[in-house]
């Protein structure tokens, strides 16, 4: 396969010609200011045009960027959106100047579009597409515009865009490496028509696709409009000053905090359900200077199923995350990535063959963000950045991700991702306070839910709750943001439903907490079949299920009760699926957490009487939410003596915990217990 | 004698304005935040003074008196509503708290929408451990799933009532679709509690309040009314009640915040929103069409905020997109008039973490310390502070006079800021006044390109202390052939009511297909879907017109709605160009009015002929007209602005990187026929014009002046 090892790797930027840097300096710095605004409101412009043009669910919910490259194919500046594609979105550009600029049978001229979705020429996933257009001044590319959004259904083996039973790229539906699909700004009919073909809803595809195009095409209109006011030399030396201003800033960041090694690990199990084992993700990060190097080395292998993921996309996952928290005042840019560098090595999970499946990566890739997060964390504690640490927020680990696809209450084909959960995790606790309840899209931090009314008028669900979990959120000082918790019941469907889980670690959460908070929880996907809810609903002595405990509670009241990690299953009107957007990790000792707070926790049902008691150790009334503060204090203290006698040497910890290795049967991809690197000392501190 | 009297309590001022055989006479007091009826009482006197008469003889002899507050946001600010309750479906109690998730975003800045290390979601106005959820449930099509259960309702009410409940709001899912469920409440509620027991307490319906799809937002809007609802009504009590003592007889009008008035009883609390900036907007609109203008930019610089909006064939027809109230997102119909951090109390900085860009606002010095040159203790370098170190401002005859500004101060400021730069003062002042222009010029251009029109095919309005002083500025970037200034520019929003009509909305949420490609006959053909949900809101809209003293012959109706392709989620707003349906034509005259807007917005590459075109909400408004007073004029003069002309000064022009000889002249001295060549200063009891080289500034007989390129 034609893969472009060295354009995947080119993360840093193009090298700047005399002429750029001459037109550069030629701005004033009130120029500067005036006009670099104008860039920034101009991609603004253009993702609002974006998202209303949109037909996927993910476009009206902000899952979308819209960027502007150098010439050279350097991002330069986007939106706020989903800083995923932008930090992604150069490979293609940089792939097609490299290979088809030159080539007679493609060449790249002046009202041409393209469009790519491949993952592996330096993509996320199947769903992301990047439509670009190569903006001509004067009869030179002086820019590229583009516009990229998550795209719901791709064909492939199962409706939704993920395939998670897929063991090669080759199950997983479209894959379209960066091609032509417009000449003289009109749409190629015969190759969008093919590729609408293959895909479950071509109505939606296409919507999007001249979506795309269209805000493309007025991004060109107006960078245009901009040459002509201030000439091309100007725009030129624009571009080349903010590549090198902003990268100048996120060095200066980077350099502002202490050098070192920061290691964590993340563990997952149950790959795929074909088998189940042990894998771990190794990282470190190298801080040096103004360099960051992420060394995944003693990951485990491929995981033969669709939880892989490319180098190149670890470091876009940790680029999107410093851009939505450490560099959240800079301007979104390709400049902020310049710093990262990962090592993978090959034939780890992290860099398995091409041939390899990857759709569902984002299940590892999220929480294997926030773990290199954690990292950052410990980085910025003792820097100018600490108001800016937050703890690692809900990324919905797979439970809130759910895909259905079938015929809906119109009687139309429809495939999409189920979103509005998890557009509704936890955020991260600070230093300062509790992470905000059902308040982030873990990559998109523009992302929205939206309303029941807003769901059940596309899809055929009812839903017959949607509430904050109970002790979800990470318990702490500060404790982690809440996710939320849902419940739908098939309700109109024309057709039985296809319904994909990608679940994949339940029992490792996806959300540590940091400095003595604890993780975010876990909760399984729920799968409630053969419910008389008729029945149920006309007899008023019944009191339904209002939160995801309650269903967990309800064995009594409803018979048939699988809670189980699934593929693919179909569901007809009256079966429901139960599914939770994550919460954060907390942040700090629980035993400094405000009574006060946790007596406010129980009355919202966030939580538990049981865990404040055992896990705050907060004396209150139930009846009336009043803390008893003298017996908290004697509480806590006798809690803290006890943790001061549960306490031991490392070496006595050691040894107690080689009597918890798991199966050898389960430990074929981890390597040595308890450090997966051979010959590496265990206590260089994994996890 | 007859006059008609508009007020517009502001969070500072309370302005009054009187129009009269006399011409306009206007009137500026401090807004009274304790009680408003002082300022109310005080700006009346004012008043009356100015016609020589007692302020029971103005009231007796007014025929109209109309009011905008933004009391509304003050009691949102502080909390000051009363304790309430919330009645909603059992499962979906956290409607309020989950909302769409990132509406921890709505309401603030844009630059703070991206920091979601500092997300904080506010507090609802109405706490979780004060709401209920009923056992009910109506599906997308109104049909009833889980029955309501009377004695589950009584249940949950008296809960509420235990608990210190003040107001109930019942907002149940798909009730705007079957409000069957909602209404059996509000009976269970009248039951429980009649009227004539001193418990009695407000029930506010969703489905009465906002009968549209989405229940966060439709929840808000019902909250919201809720909670305004009692200081209002008992301010408006207040006010009626002095007007009463004063003689005055006729209706209290109130201004919406869709560019018309109502009587009080007919006036929801969150309609008054925004309503004074709107009032602004609709002065314009009249404007525009007493000039005949088809496409006018209004733009508004003050000290802290620059507000703009639009107005179309003398119509103002842009909403936004999506309305927040304080921090709760509505989909209530507002029209637009847009707002963001830059006025003269901007601050200029230089931004550390991004290599020392310059940067101006969005905070500001406000008014108090304010600008270095206020003197006031203020060190920041400010926009009004440039303004004096270039010489645009005098500061010996700043806000006529009343105000002295000391330009060393804001000499000491620009030069602090522009020492890293190797900037002098004056240098350093050139490009705070180029960037802040540029701000807001790349902020219309944004705005207006997104509703697909573009700047350069309006006429520029500028009003505001500081807008005639740097609309040069950010027309430079527009591009706009004229620019008009105006007298009265500082009362304008109250002078807005002056000119507004009776005009209220109704709105229903009704999907109908217009379009249907896979269908032999792709209209719509069968009308009475369409005809029926307009039907059904005329018929409230003419009780209204009745109910205002009205013949319904006098009611002028216009349909709106939202449309999109079928399956596409966001929708946009399209004048409908009839009001009911009487033939084929008319489906597709309204097909076609949906494609225009679209291709306007978003070109014709993004079209979609092979898609189904859906409505999705109606919206119909009905307008009576009120008296409107004829704005005075002025004999017309020669050309020659000597009679004005106070002298010249060295003012440093930006453009022309130097200082330049300019011509000061007395805004009270120009009468029309004037015309003033740049480089001019004209000087103003309220605001500064600045006139640069290569324009001409001519007053005509409203003492109107058109700024245009030589």
């Amino acid at each position: 396969m034609p893969v472009d090892r060295d354009v995947l790797d080119q993360i840093g930027l193009e090298p700047a010609s005399q002429a750029e840097l001459d037109a550069a300096d030629a701005i004033s710095p009130s120029e500067f200011s005036v006009y670099m605004t104008r860039m920034e409101l101009l991609c603004e412009e253009m993702k609002q045009n974006l998202v209303n043009m949109g037909f996927a669910p993910h476009l009206e919910l902000s899952d979308c960027i819209v960027p502007v490259f150098s010439a050279k194919g350097d991002l330069v500046i986007g939106s706020g959106g989903t800083y995923l594609h932008a930090a992604t979105g150069a490979i293609p550009i940089k792939y097609m100047l490299k290979h088809f600029t030159d080539d007679p049978s493609v060449g790249i001229n002046d009202g041409d579009l393209f469009l790519c979705n491949e993952p592996i020429y330096g993509g996320i996933h199947l769903p992301d597409f990047i439509t670009f257009i190569p903006i001509f001044y004067e009869g030179e590319i002086i820019a590229w515009g583009a516009a990229c959004n998550h795209e719901p259904e791709v064909g492939g083996g199962e409706p939704g865009g993920y395939t998670p039973a897929a063991k090669s790229r080759f199950e997983e539906g479209l894959h379209v490496t960066p091609v032509k699909i417009a000449e003289n700004f009109t749409l190629k009919n015969d190759i969008s028509e093919m590729m609408a073909f293959m895909v479950r809803d071509e109505r939606m595809f296409m919507g999007d696709m001249r979506a795309r195009m269209a805000t493309c095409l007025k991004m060109r209109e107006r960078i245009l409009e901009l040459c002509e006011e201030k000439g091309k030399d100007f725009v030129v030396g624009l571009i080349r000053k903010m590549l090198d201003t902003i990268s100048e800033a996120a060095k200066d960041r980077i350099r502002s905090m202490n050098d070192g090694i920061y290691r964590t690990a993340y563990f997952f199990d149950t790959v795929g359900g074909i088998e189940h084992a042990l894998n771990v993700a190794h990282i470190a990060i190298d801080k040096k200077g103004d360099s960051l190097t992420i060394d995944m080395t003693g990951s485990s292998p491929p995981t033969g199923t669709a939880l892989n993921a490319k180098p190149h996309m670890v470091r876009a996952l940790l680029a999107a995350d410093l851009m939505q928290y450490l560099f959240s005042d800079l301007p979104v840019s390709a400049a902020v990535l310049q710093p990262l560098k990962v090592i993978a090595p090959e034939n780890t999970w992290a860099n398995p063959p091409d041939e390899d499946a990857i759709s569902t990566n984002l299940r590892l890739l999220g929480p294997v963000t926030n773990y290199m997060h954690t990292c950052f964390v410990k980085m910025m504690f003792d820097s100018p950045y600490r108001d800016y640490i937050i703890t690692p927020i809900g990324t919905g680990g797979g439970q809130g991700h759910f895909q259905a696809g079938g015929r809906d209450q119109y009687g139309r084909v429809f495939g999409y991702t189920r979103i509005e959960v998890s557009n509704a995790s936890g955020n991260g606790a600070t230093v300062e306070r509790d992470g905000t309840d059902a308040a982030v899209f873990w990559y998109a931090g523009f992302g929205d839910s939206r309303d029941i009314e807003w769901v059940e008028t596309r899809y055929p669900y009812l839903a017959l709750f949607r509430t904050m979990m109970t002790d979800q959120a990470g318990y702490g000082k500060h404790r982690g943001g809440d996710g939320v918790g849902i419940t739908y019941i098939i309700h109109g469907a024309s057709s039985p439903l296809r319904i994909v889980h990608a679940n994949s670690m339940t029992q490792f959460s996806a959300e540590p907490g940091i400095m003595g908070g604890y993780a975010g929880g876990n909760a399984p996907f729920l799968e409630i079949r053969k419910i008389p809810w008729k029945e149920l609903f006309d007899d008023p002595s019944i009191t339904l299920p209002r939160t995801f405990h309650d269903m967990l509670d309800a064995q009594d009241l409803i018979p048939s009760y699988p809670t189980q990690i699934s593929f693919t299953e179909l569901f007809a009107n009256g079966d429901a699926i139960g599914a939770v957007g994550h919460s954060a990790g907390g942040y700090g000792d629980p035993l400094e957490r405000e009574p006060q707070a946790v007596a406010a926790d129980v009355k919202q049902e966030i939580c538990s009487p049981w865990t404040a008691q055992h896990v705050y150790h907060v004396a209150f009334d139930e009846a009336t939410g009043l803390v008893d503060e003298k017996k908290t204090a004697r509480l806590r203290s006798t809690e803290r003596a006890a943790r001061l006698k549960r306490g031991k040497p490392y070496h006595e910890f050691l040894k107690e915990w080689e009597q918890e290795r798991p199966p050898q049967e389960y430990m074929h991809r981890y390597g040595p217990w308890p450090w997966a690197i051979t010959g590496e000392s265990s206590t260089n501190g994994a996890g | 004698m007859s006059f008609t009297i508009d007020i517009d309590i502001g969070g500072t001022f309370t302005d009054c304005v009187l129009v009269g055989p006399g011409g306009i006479m206007r009137s500026k007091t401090p807004t009274t935040a304790y009680d408003l009826s002082v300022g109310f009482r005080r700006g009346i006197e004012d008043l009356a003074r100015q016609v020589d008469l007692s302020s029971e003889d103005l009231i007796e002899q007014s025929n109209v008196i109309r009011y905008s507050t933004t009391s509304g946001l003050n009691t949102l600010l502080q909390r000051t509503g009363p304790k309430l309750g919330l009645i909603t479906t059992a499962g979906h109690e956290h409607v309020l708290i989950i909302g769409r998730s990132r509406q921890w975003a709505d309401g603030l800045p844009v630059q703070e929408r991206r920091q979601l290390h500092r997300a904080v979601k506010p507090e609802p106005l109405i706490p979780l451990d004060m709401t209920v959820g009923l056992r009910e449930r109506i599906d997308m099509n109104g049909n009833v799933l889980i029955p309501i259960d009377r004695e589950d309702v009584r249940r949950k009410v008296q809960h509420l009532v235990d608990q210190g409940a003040q107001g109930f709001i019942v907002s149940l899912l798909w009730s705007f679709r079957n409000p069957a469920h909602e209404q059996l409440v509000r009976e269970v509620i009248e039951e429980e509690y009649p009227d004539y027991y001193l418990g009695a307490m407000p029930i506010i319906l969703s489905s009465d309040v906002q009968p549209k799809r989405h229940e966060y937002t439709r929840s808000n809007v019902a909250v919201l009314s809720g909670y305004l609802h009692r200081d209002m009504s008992e301010q408006l009590s207040l006010l009626t009640e002095q007007l009463r003592d004063y003689g005055y007889r006729k209706p209290l009008y109130l201004l919406n915040n869709i560019g018309g008035v109502a009587k009080v009883p007919r006036t929801r609390a969150i309609d008054t929103f925004g309503a004074g900036p709107v009032a602004g907007l609709m002065a314009s609109a009249h404007l525009a069409r007493i000039y005949d203008l088809p496409r006018v930019l209004v733009t508004d610089m003050g000290g802290t905020s620059f507000d703009y909006g639009m107005v179309i064939d003398g119509q103002c027809q842009s909403y936004v997109d999506w309305p927040v109230i304080d921090r709760w997102a509505t989909e209530n119909t507002m029209l637009e008039v847009s707002s963001i951090g830059a006025g003269g109390g901007s601050v200029a900085w230089t931004n550390e973490a991004l290599a020392g860009r310059l940067e101006v606002g969005p905070k500001s010095a406000g008014s108090n310390p304010g600008p270095a040159c206020y003197d006031l203790g203020g060190t920041e370098p400010t926009v009004a502070d440039a303004d004096v170190v270039l010489g645009f401002l005098n500061p010996d005859n700043f806000l006529g006079g009343r105000m002295p500004l000391n330009r060393e101060k804001a000499v000491q400021a620009m030069e602090q800021l522009g020492k890293p730069m190797g900037a002098s003062a004056e240098e350093a002042a050139a490009m705070v006044k180029e960037i802040i222009d540029a701000r807001m010029g790349n902020i219309i251009v944004k705005e207006i390109s997104l509703r697909g029109h573009a700047a350069g095919d309006f006429v520029l309005f500028a009003y505001g202390g500081a807008g005639p002083t740097h609309c040069a500025g950010y027309n430079g970037l527009l591009k706009a052939p004229k620019i008009m200034t105006f007298p009265h520019a500082s009362v304008f929003c109250a002078l807005g009511g002056a000119i507004m009509d009776f005009r209220q909305r109704y709105e229903a949420s009704r999907q109908v297909t217009m379009f249907d490609p896979a269908k032999s006959n792709p209209y719509l053909d069968d009308l009475d879907d369409f005809n029926q949900a307009v039907s059904a809101l005329q018929s409230i809209a003419i009780q209204d017109v009745r109910g205002e003293g009205f013949e319904p012959e006098q009611a002028v109706f216009e349909l709106e709605m939202d449309m999109s392709y079928a399956r596409q989620h966001n929708v946009m707003r399209v004048r409908s160009p009839v009001v009911t349906l009487e033939s084929p034509e008319d489906v597709q005259a309204v097909c076609e009015a949906y494609t225009r807007a679209y291709v306007n917005r978003y070109t014709d590459a993004a079209l979609e002929p092979g898609s189904p075109i859906i409505i999705h909400n109606f919206y119909l408004f009905v307008t009576a007209p009120l008296e409107k007073p004829r704005l005075p004029t002025y004999p017309r003069g020669g050309e020659d602005p000597g009679a004005a002309h106070l002298g010249e000064r060295q003012v440093y022009w930006p453009d022309a990187k130097s200082r330049l000889a300019t011509g000061i002249y007395d805004a009270d001295k120009l009468t029309p026929g004037n015309l003033v060549r740049g480089p001019a200063i004209v000087e103003a009891p309220d605001t500064t014009v600045i006139i640069p080289r290569e324009m001409t500034y001519t007053l005509d007989e409203y003492l109107t002046g058109i700024m245009e390129e030589r």
